[in-house]
């Protein structure tokens, strides 16, 4: 091997190298999805005028070609309560498009509604196979269920199937 | 020809009957608890209480019986005075499993509970499991409470 094939192989390989190192693990198959949202109550000391809320969610997501299709059972009720609105479930299904950036831990994984409105979550992808398929990940992010901004914090969780 | 049949109908009984025998959990497992309790308004008053509530658990199963040991830290959700505090735990009774997907049915020692049963090794053991319930602590009439439970083999 001469000096310049040894140069452009090494290069290449780095290249090749920087590529891997770059490129953002992605998330396919199915996965189990765990949530948990708590939010702020507000207001009067002896009584709250907004209630807070907490939410779990257990459900199915499944993403394939930069979409994930979630299916599953929502629980919430609000934090503070007169025996009114005891924990309720529902069932729901919601589809949004998916999209991670970044080079390293935390990663920034963007979902978008059908209508648009999306939400920019810090990410921390684990468990990542040979193809780039993480099968562990974490997710957290502050939002809003009112008129303040953040009182609302969320922790999202994957686990492959 | 007629034999050959027979065992390949033989073979996709076995296949239908395993879709829909439910996943199992055995052996040891890692727990991870977080429950929240609302805390009360009676009469248009705050009277505070609630409880906010993170358990790190061992659990082992066998068969159908399972023990489960751990610590438990909880405090009110909304207090003038109190504090979190730890203490052990335990609990022990029957698990059985129903259901032909998830989320699976858990009759946990008397508790209804919604589970994910994921990777599922050659056993039929699943390694990792997530419960979701709701109950009542007694404090608000109804359901005011929400738990999440995740469970990771050792």
């Amino acid at each position: 091997m001469t000096a310049k094939t040894t140069l452009v192989a090494t290069l290449a390989a780095l290249c090749f190298t920087a590529g891997l190192a770059a490129a953002a693990p992605r998330l396919a198959g199915t996965y189990t999805m765990t949530t948990t949202q708590v939010c702020q109550a507000r207001g009067a000391k002896t009584v709250p005028t907004a209630r807070g809320s907490i939410t779990h969610t257990l459900a199915t997501a499944v993403v394939s070609a930069g979409k994930m299709t979630m299916s599953g059972t929502t629980q919430s009720g609000p934090m503070f309560d007169a025996g009114t609105k005891p924990f309720a479930r529902r069932s729901f299904t919601d589809v949004q498009t998916i999209a991670v950036t970044g080079t390293a831990n935390p990663y920034a994984l963007k979902m978008t509604k059908s209508n648009g409105t999306s939400k920019v979550f810090q990410a921390y992808l684990d468990e990542v196979d040979a193809s780039g398929i993480a099968h562990s990940t974490t997710f957290v992010f502050a939002s809003s269920d009112g008129p303040v901004a953040n009182d609302c914090v969320s922790r999202m969780s994957l686990i492959s199937h | 020809m007629r034999k050959t049949f027979f065992v390949a109908f033989g073979l996709l009984g076995v296949s239908a009957a395993a879709a829909d025998t439910p996943p199992s959990l055995s052996g040891r497992y890692t727990g991870l608890s977080e429950q929240f309790c609302q805390a009360a308004i009676i009469n248009g008053t705050s009277v505070g209480g609630g409880d906010l509530e993170h358990l790190l658990a061992t659990m082992r199963v066998t068969g159908t019986d399972f023990t489960l040991t751990g610590t438990d830290q909880s405090g009110s959700l909304a207090t003038r005075t109190g504090v979190f505090s730890r203490k052990t735990v335990s609990m022990s009774g029957t698990i059985t499993i129903s259901g032909t997907a998830n989320p699976y049915a858990v009759d946990l020692a008397g508790n209804a509970i919604l589970a994910n049963l994921d990777r599922i090794d050659a056993n039929g053991v699943a390694h990792r499991a997530t419960f979701l319930s709701t109950f009542s602590n007694g404090e608000l009439p109804g359901t005011n409470c929400s738990q999440m439970v995740t469970f990771t083999r050792d």
